[in-house]
């Protein structure tokens, strides 16, 4: 069972030191057996991983991994934001609320967002917010995965969904302030991702072809 | 090739571990039990001293079958030369070399 683990821990420790150390990586390999007749696999691999961590900073493909995982966790508290901002009735859920607006100025009373007028487009509007919201939370995993694909897709379908909502608050003459929030969300996201697709180009771009873009 | 540094007690004690026979070629894991560095230091250190043209690695074929192939190290000339020069850092930090 160690052994075994010790094993899962040297694949992880394998991919943290990347293509440039790859001799290094079966070199750590080829001694797990050592360690394991040593009985001390799992204190060998261990070291492994920690010193496979340690050396990640000082190549780019580490440093790349490092800043993708970086950017994910960045991406997340965004759309968190968005989510406590929904829930909170932000921007056109009908909850008697004022909004982000109102709610920086401190104000005591709450007006409404949406008047008896317009209030039957609330489920539409609830649809399209949370699905910017899921749209925000998938990206991260996705970043993570290199999927650039998948990651154009959804930005494509993020940028689509808020200009929809956009339009819908002008539609509805709702105040346009709402819509900082997810256009600034969108905006960092947009740049990260693309910045991130870049370097990662950049990076492989010597590559031999059918080389992943691990 | 890039620059030495200023050697730290793990290195000396490599180089102190890898120049009592010069010539032979050890193993990663035999180096670790000798030395008592743990294998999160002896690796980073292994890559800087090559990069750096003080040790040398090639492949040797497994001793069983069904086993990798394992990297065997051993100081290069230059790293001799270090490992000659440093020899007093060594004794003054307390580090014995044990002839294997």
């Amino acid at each position: 069972m160690t052994a075994i683990l010790a094993r899962a821990v040297m694949v992880v420790a394998e991919a943290c030191l990347g293509d440039d150390r790859r001799d290094w990586s079966l070199a750590m390999r080829g001694e797990l057996d050592a360690a394991i007749d040593d009985g001390k696999p799992l204190t060998f691999a261990a070291g492994c991983l920690i010193g496979a961590l340690r050396e990640m900073p000082k190549h780019e493909e580490g440093r790349f991994a490092l800043t993708s995982h970086a950017v994910a966790l960045g991406l997340l508290p965004l759309a968190a934001l968005l989510m406590v901002g929904t829930a909170a009735g932000f921007p056109f859920l009908p909850t008697g609320h004022a909004g982000i607006a109102g709610w920086f100025a401190g104000a005591r009373e709450h007006q409404p967002l949406l008047t008896p007028w317009n209030r039957g487009f609330a489920p539409a509007l609830a649809v399209l917010v949370w699905g910017i919201v899921t749209g925000h939370v998938l990206m991260p995993w996705f970043v993570l995965e290199r999927n650039w694909d998948r990651v154009a897709t959804l930005a494509r379908v993020n940028s689509a969904a808020t200009v929809t909502l956009f339009l819908f608050t002008g539609v509805l003459f709702l105040d346009m302030a709402f819509l900082l929030l997810p256009a600034a969300v969108l905006t960092i996201e947009l740049v990260a991702i693309w910045q991130l697709h870049r370097w990662q180009a950049h990076i492989f771009a010597g590559a031999p072809p059918g080389t992943p873009a691990a | 090739m890039a620059a030495i540094r200023r050697p730290s007690k793990q290195m000396l004690r490599l180089l102190g571990a890898l120049s009592v026979t010069p010539n032979e070629w050890r193993h990663g894991y035999d180096i670790i039990k000798e030395t008592g560095l743990l294998s999160g230091t002896l690796y980073p250190l292994l890559m800087r001293m090559t990069d750096q043209g003080l040790v040398e690695a090639e492949w040797r074929e497994p001793a069983q079958p069904g086993r990798p192939a394992r990297h065997a190290y051993r100081l290069t000339a230059q790293g001799l030369a270090l490992a000659r020069a440093t020899a007093g850092e060594r004794t003054s930090s307390g580090f014995k070399e044990v002839p294997v």
